[in-house]
């Protein structure tokens, strides 16, 4: 009888990771600048270097993009998945 | 046949741990299922946004193009309200966009360019003055640019609608998955479930089995116990009876010529009267003592012992002679019964000073009257001959049925019995207390043995110098099986 929780346990772990439970959101309090160079376009855009504020994450940003085009862009973000297919959503906070 | 209850029960708490593990199992994968399904929720309203920051996008573009064919028309003052509604419903659209795409850095991104080239066209228009307009960047064709860029705004959300659609496929998939294990766990446990049930079943079925041929097989042990009891009991009556009759032959022969030495003693010291009168001289010394002490001391002291050989022989043939004696059951009326037996004995109760209490509606039994009149008769006599000297005996007999059998009390409130010797007054020739009556100890023995015989039993509560009670249990309807060892 004393196998019987483990292996109970070990059916619950392998029934969440069935589920995707393990995936992780990334690190959730760290910012990063996500530069475009052609809005136009949706190619895969920078990404910059951790910040550990939406602040210091845009001034950067502001800074690297002073001398840009028109078309493009950037913005701050945090707690963002990995991207899949060069797509980026479901971040957790955007910030410009 | 030895039963090994043992191996079932260790067997029992393997198939149990397993079902339980089964249900644990099936417990996680309704859990993992509930998981799976609100992702899937999350996929769905996954999708449902980009849909709406799609609708945005359109609603953006369609309000821009009509916006731009006023700057064709030049018809802007008649036309001012549609204007301002196209206005409106593109800052709207805007609006909506930012919020909408508030988690997509890319889309966020575009944000900025998306109102400067809104500004441009209303400026164009001549929606907004050069004022308005300020600093904002220009490019030489903002509506090529806003289509090439809503279009871009588009194919991000209708990637992120296959994306989050693939997702959906994937946790659908899982989901199938999850569910096909829940059938098979569920197969698995509803199989062990019946197989344990199975081995249970089976195993109770067996110990019941083995557990009536043991009963069975008791059964037979007890009767062929009891019939070996019971010949050997008959061979010790017999044995006792005969004893007992070959004993007393030579004990009259004792008891006899004791007589004849009393009555040689008696002729031989009217002998040394006359010798002492007539010829003194001729008498030896000691002569005297030994005709009119020793000699008659030595006759008492053998007969005394012969009279209560006599008793005790007397006693030991009643007994054997009890058991040997054929009982005829019929329907006693015990009130009737009782009021008999104490009727018999008014003589001793009266000189006594006892008073005999019989319970009304005592219990009519199916058993053999001179057992029963034995019985009753022993220990109401016992009663008053044991009383306490200082209080005349009150004797009270009461009589119940529970269930087959038939409980008579015969309670007294004589000298009591101590409780070290509840055991010992049922045995022969064994009495308790002071020896002051008369008696050989074979009363109660006698009571108990009939009491056996009858297939009943005989119990005794006291306490001293309070009283006595027997406490007699008969079976209502006497049958020779129930009899115990006769």
């Amino acid at each position: 009888m004393n196998v019987g929780p483990k292996c109970a346990c070990l059916v619950l772990a392998a029934c969440f990771v069935l589920a995707g439970c393990s995936d992780g959101k990334g690190q959730d309090d760290v910012w990063y600048g996500y530069y475009y160079d052609d809005l136009r376009e949706n190619a895969e855009g920078a990404l910059s270097r951790p910040y550990r504020t939406a602040q210091e994450c845009r001034i950067a940003m502001q800074d690297y993009t002073m001398e840009a085009k028109v078309t493009s862009g950037f913005a701050c973000a945090r707690g963002c998945a990995p991207p899949r297919d060069g797509a980026i959503a479901n971040c957790r906070e955007v910030v410009r | 046949m030895v039963l090994d209850l043992r191996a079932p029960i260790s067997l029992r708490g393997k198939w149990i741990g397993m079902i339980l593990l089964g249900f644990v199992a099936l417990a996680g994968i309704v859990g993992s299922a509930a998981i799976l399904m609100t992702m899937n929720q999350r996929q769905m309203d996954g999708v449902a946004h980009a849909y709406q920051v799609e609708r945005q996008v359109s609603a953006m573009r369609v309000s821009l193009l009509r916006i731009d064919s006023f700057r064709r028309k030049r018809d802007i003052e008649r036309r001012a309200d549609e204007l301002k509604t196209y206005r409106t419903r593109l800052e709207s659209a805007i609006a909506s966009f930012r919020t909408l795409t508030s988690d997509n850095p890319r889309q966020q991104a575009r944000v900025p360019l998306l109102e400067a080239l809104q500004a441009q066209v209303l400026l164009d228009v001549g929606a907004i003055t050069k004022e308005e307009f300020g600093e904002s960047i220009r490019v030489e064709d903002p509506l090529g640019m806003l289509d090439v860029l809503t279009r871009a705004m588009q194919d991000e959300e209708l990637r992120l609608q296959r994306f989050r659609g693939a997702e959906m496929r994937r946790i659908q998939y899982g989901f199938y998955v999850v569910l096909g294990a829940a059938g098979l766990l569920l197969i698995v446990v509803a199989l062990l479930t019946f197989v344990s049930l199975r081995r249970f079943t089976l195993d109770l079925v067996n110990s019941r089995q083995a557990l009536r041929d043991a009963n069975a097989g008791l059964e037979l042990a007890v009767q062929e116990r009891t019939a070996d009891l019971k010949r050997a009991n008959g061979e010790l009556q017999r044995f006792a009876y005969i004893v007992s009759h070959d004993l007393r032959s030579p004990l009259v022969n004792v008891m006899g010529f004791t007589s004849e030495l009393e009555l040689a003693t008696k002729r031989l010291g009217e002998m040394l009267v006359e010798a002492r009168r007539t010829r003194p001289e001729t008498l030896f010394p000691g002569t005297d003592e030994l005709i009119e002490q020793d000699l008659p001391e030595a006759i008492h002291f053998i007969r005394t012992s012969t009279q209560k050989m006599d008793r005790l022989i007397n006693a030991i043939l009643q007994l054997s002679r009890q058991g040997s004696r054929a009982l005829t059951p019929t329907w006693l009326d015990m009130n009737r019964l009782l009021g008999d037996v104490v009727e018999s004995m008014k003589m001793r109760a009266e000189q006594a000073g006892a008073q005999i209490i019989i319970a009304p509606e005592q219990p009519e039994i199916y058993c053999d009257r001179v057992a029963i009149e034995q019985i009753m008769s022993n220990l109401i006599e016992n009663a008053i001959k044991y009383r306490q000297p200082d209080r005349p005996p009150v004797i009270r007999i009461t009589g119940k049925r529970i269930g087959s059998h038939a409980e008579f009390r015969v309670a007294d409130n004589g000298r009591g019995i101590d409780p070290r010797d509840f055991e010992r007054v049922f045995d022969l020739f064994r009495r308790s207390g002071a020896q002051d009556q008369p008696g050989e100890g074979i009363g109660l023995a006698n009571v108990r043995a009939v009491v056996y015989r009858l297939g009943g039993s005989i119990l005794l509560e006291s306490e001293l110098g309070v009283g006595s009670t027997f406490i007699l249990s008969i079976p209502l309807h006497y049958s020779e099986e129930q009899s115990q060892v006769s």
